[in-house]
């Protein structure tokens, strides 16, 4: 009987010395679907102006966030969301404090949400990502719709919508621009992958000619020596941002405010255009040198409240269709 | 029922209020407030949730079959039941294809090193699936090393490792230890008079084989089978890395999950593969019964081994090979550790420590969480297993089932399952426990508890009550019992069950996945981070740091205990 008691007495002690301690005023957690080094930089530059601020990240893709601040409604964990998808951000305002930040007048109207629920991170245009060592950047598709010509069938990958915002967003412009018989065609020819990162990481691999990704990894892949290229497609891309904003009810509202007021400055901005480049959501923060410019590049109309008030319709019949091809 | 463990009726006099031994009935109560709360309440509202929309409330009106409508209409959904049943029965064949020859060298044949063999072919049980599964990537992709080899210079076109395959490679090599354990763990119990009768009536080798070894092995290979074929149709890391467009039922889960946050579809996708693994648990438990009868031995004596030195070379070489092959992965993983880069070219460019370095600034806290969780969670899951298997052993009342079956039950569900089951029970008040250490120590302690409990209760039915029973007419408290003879008498198997706890839970990440928060991210969590980034030195550097600490705890262990580290994964 004492091991046992000493075993309940170990547990207990062990125990109670994890219990969470009471929110102390110094932290602020951020939930982010962008990569280890985007989130590293800015929590860095961060607390250069607030050393006493302890910064937690988790990094995870836009629906397992999503999920997780909405199982944690009764208590979030997270005070910020950063780099959401509009589509999926859109459809949890409930789960979002509306906040009217410092910089709110250095944004467009196109670039915020009108009752202040969030801003305009970057704009992560969605392109073909070619691996130069398979395909040629002549040779390579121009268009969505020559992603369902059968000559590329096998070479193209892109993620699985349900998991993935970018995906969802790709399926869209392409259901949007030309409807089913042409997501049809490029089905036969695509491969899924159930997560949005292992789309360019395979075509930088050289395992497919061509994915679908946003611009910034395409550079990001160019800058670490990967033999690929960004292709826009001549049809269009979406005109879509990331956001930031606020969790309604998070443990640190305040530092929560204090972080919005410093990512959204110019200052920020531009680090993160040049550091990871992106193309961010402010008008006065220029592309980096070596990025398509922006007026450059052909826009479709895009409707972002359709894909995101019909995402539940759209992702069954995107199933039924992969499931038959 | 004052006293515990004695027959009804004998030398029992009529009890008294001071007589009764409240020791027993706290211990009982605690362990049936732990159950109910903690295991049948989240896993039963989860069952129910399967059987009503998304949003509405669980009642009898909103009963409904609605999110089982897609395993009739759509060819998704039947595929990824069909490809389920078939990855998890491939795995289980090649599974076994591998376990059988070398159980059967390493318990028949006089070969070296045999106790360095065996721990190596124990340790794909340890290193944490969905590491693996990358590496085969790096070795078997378009581009992978071997893949490279095979096309320079033997000119041969390696399918794509993507699917079927892949996933059939890297379940198998990681589960065939359970084949192996389970099955050179009955061969060297059997008894040898049986094979050594068959010698003298002049059998033959392989007449002997066939009509007494493996009748004698075959319950432990049915049972070795069941639990390979659990784990693969639970497994979510692995096809989510290599699946490709192979859905098997948990990638649906996931689907539900992070594109709908639909409980309630995901559950009904569960319960689907619930069904298959409780019909494969049923099977095992009356596979297991037969097993108990063939396998009692009168000696301990051990069975003669075979000297041939023809016999000896070709099973050693046959058995390193084996060994070698599974072990590819975690030599795959070091090297990556060691590399800045590797992935898109079939050499790693540049060895360097740099990958370490670059751990500091994400997976100190991680490793620090994962050692603490983990030992919290083993503690507890020891000593609430053993009760629990006490309760169920020694108390003879009706509906003992019950517990056996709900202690079994998060066996067979997919931990992303329990996961989901606990958020939904545990994310409201009353009691509110989301983003805490305790969901997620709860979370382990329920995952892991059937490995204490089948243990302690296996070393339970071995022993005899009459020692128990001896102590109480002498008129020690059910505590002291429990305390002095039980506990010490069953102590080997419970440690032992629970040092597996403890090495799989510093590598669980399905569960942890939905229930970890920012202050309580686990080093698995950190290394699928890293592994999603395609950052694969920092991701296979922190893999090896864990297959070290999980290393150098097993060996710390057997060195307490005096006991091999097969024995300790064998016993479970």
């Amino acid at each position: 009987m004492r091991k046992l008691l000493l075993a309940i007495a170990i547990t207990t002690i062990l125990a109670l010395t994890i219990v969470p301690m009471a929110s102390a005023a110094g932290k602020l957690v951020i939930y982010s679907p962008a990569t280890k080094a985007t989130t590293d930089l800015i929590v860095n530059m961060f607390n250069k102006k607030y050393p006493d601020i302890t910064v937690e990240v988790i990094n995870a893709g836009t629906g397992e966030l999503a999920t997780r601040i909405k199982a944690e409604k009764v208590r979030p964990g997270g005070d910020v969301l950063l780099t959401g998808g509009t589509e999926t951000v859109d459809t949890m305002l409930d789960f979002i404090q509306p906040y009217k930040c410092a910089n709110d007048a250095d944004f467009a109207p196109d670039f915020k949400h009108p009752e202040y629920y969030y801003y305009a991170f970057s704009l992560p245009l969605q392109v073909f990502i070619i691996n130069t060592k398979l395909v040629s950047e002549k040779d390579a598709p121009q268009t969505w719709k020559e992603l369902a010509e059968p000559k590329w069938k096998g070479k193209v990958i892109m993620a699985n919508p349900s998991a993935s915002g970018s995906a969802y967003a790709q399926l869209n412009i392409m259901l949007q621009l030309y409807g089913w018989d042409m997501v049809k065609g490029m089905l036969a020819n695509t491969s899924i992958t159930s997560s949005s990162k292992l789309s360019y990481q395979n075509v930088a691999n050289g395992e497919y000619a061509i994915g679908l990704t946003g611009e910034a990894n395409v550079y990001n892949l160019i800058e670490e020596g990967y033999p690929v290229k960004a292709v826009y497609p001549k049809d269009g891309t979406a005109l879509r941002y990331d956001t930031v904003s606020i969790i309604k009810n998070g443990p640190n509202l305040e530092n929560a405010k204090k972080f919005i007021d410093f990512v959204t400055t110019k200052e920020v901005y531009t680090l993160i255009a040049n550091e990871e480049s992106r193309r961010m959501g402010r008008n006065d923060v220029p592309v980096k040198a070596g990025l398509l410019p922006t007026a450059q590049i052909k826009f479709m109309k895009y409707d972002e409240k359709y894909a995101a008030d019909n995402k539940k319709a759209i992702l069954e019949k995107f199933d039924d269709l992969f499931a038959n091809k | 029922m004052a006293r515990v463990g004695v027959p009804e009726g004998t030398l029992v006099k009529k009890a008294g209020f001071k007589d009764i031994d409240w020791s027993a009935w706290i211990v009982l109560a605690m362990v049936a407030i732990i159950l109910v709360l903690f295991l049948i309440y989240p896993i039963g509202r989860m069952l129910l949730e399967s059987f009503v929309r998304q949003d509405d409330p669980i009642a009898i009106k909103n009963l409904t079959l609605y999110n089982f409508r897609r395993f009739i209409t759509s060819k998704l959904y039947k595929d990824a039941m069909m490809h389920s049943l078939a990855v998890s029965l491939s795995s289980v064949l090649f599974a076994t294809l591998l376990g059988l020859p070398l159980a059967f060298i390493m318990s028949r044949i006089d070969i070296p090193g045999k106790s360095v063999l065996t721990s190596l072919a124990t340790l794909p049980l340890i290193l944490p699936p969905f590491v693996g599964a990358y590496s085969w990537i790096l070795l078997l992709g378009k581009n992978g090393f071997i893949t490279f080899l095979l096309k320079k210079y033997l000119g041969i076109d390696m399918p794509s490792i993507y699917g079927f395959h892949g996933i059939t490679i890297a379940q198998a090599l990681s589960y065939y230890p359970f084949v192996f354990l389970m099955v050179q763990g009955s061969l060297s119990l059997a008894d040898p008079f049986l094979e050594e009768s068959a010698d003298v009536m002049g059998a033959g080798f392989w007449r002997k084989l066939r009509t007494i070894t493996l009748p004698l092995v075959a319950p432990s290979i049915g049972a070795a089978a069941i639990t390979v074929f659990m784990k693969a149709i639970g497994n979510f890391g692995v096809p989510s890395i290599l699946g490709g467009e192979y859905y098997v039922l948990p990638t649906l889960i996931y689907f539900q999950i992070v594109g709908f946050y639909n409980v309630n579809a995901a559950s009904a996708i569960s319960l689907v593969s619930v069904l298959f693994s409780i019909g494969a648990l049923l099977l095992m438990r009356r596979v297991t019964a037969k097993q108990a009868a063939v396998t009692l031995t009168t000696t301990t004596r051990k069975v003669k081994q075979i000297t041939n030195p023809v016999a000896k070379t070709v099973g050693f070489i046959v058995a390193l090979l084996i060994i070698l092959v599974s072990l590819t992965p975690h030599i795959t993983v070091l090297v990556a550790a060691f590399s800045e880069r590797w992935a898109g070219t079939p050499w790693p460019t540049k060895m360097s420590t740099a990958n370490f370095l670059k751990l500091q600034a994400h997976a100190l806290s991680p490793l620090k969480n994962s050692v603490v969780l983990a030992v919290v969670a083993t503690l507890a899951s020891v000593a609430i297993g053993s009760l629990v298997a006490y309760t169920a052993v020694r108390r003879k009342f009706s509906g003992r089932w019950i517990i056996d079956l709900a202690v079994m039950l998060p066996f067979v569900l997919p931990g992303i399952v329990i996961g989901v089951a606990l958020l939904t029970a545990f994310g409201a008040p009353p009691l509110y426990l989301a983003g805490t250490a305790y969901i997620l120590i709860i979370a382990y302690v329920i995952r892991r508890m059937p490995y204490v409990f089948r243990s302690a209760s296996g070393a339970l039915q071995g022993m005899d009550p009459v020692l128990e029973q001896a102590s109480t007419i002498m008129g020690a408290s059910w505590a002291r019992t429990f305390g002095k003879v039980t506990l010490p008498l069953i102590a080997p198997s419970v440690v032992a069950a629970g040092l597996i706890t403890f090495t799989t839970l510093i590598g669980e990440l399905s569960t942890t996945m939905m229930l970890y928060s920012a202050r309580w991210k686990t080093v698995t969590v950190a290394i699928y981070e890293y592994l999603l980034e395609d950052l694969l030195g920092p991701a296979c550097a922190l893999g090896t740091i864990v297959n070290v600490i999980v290393l150098v705890g097993i060996f710390a262990a057997t060195k307490l205990l005096g006991q091999k580290v097969s024995n300790m994964f064998g016993g479970s």
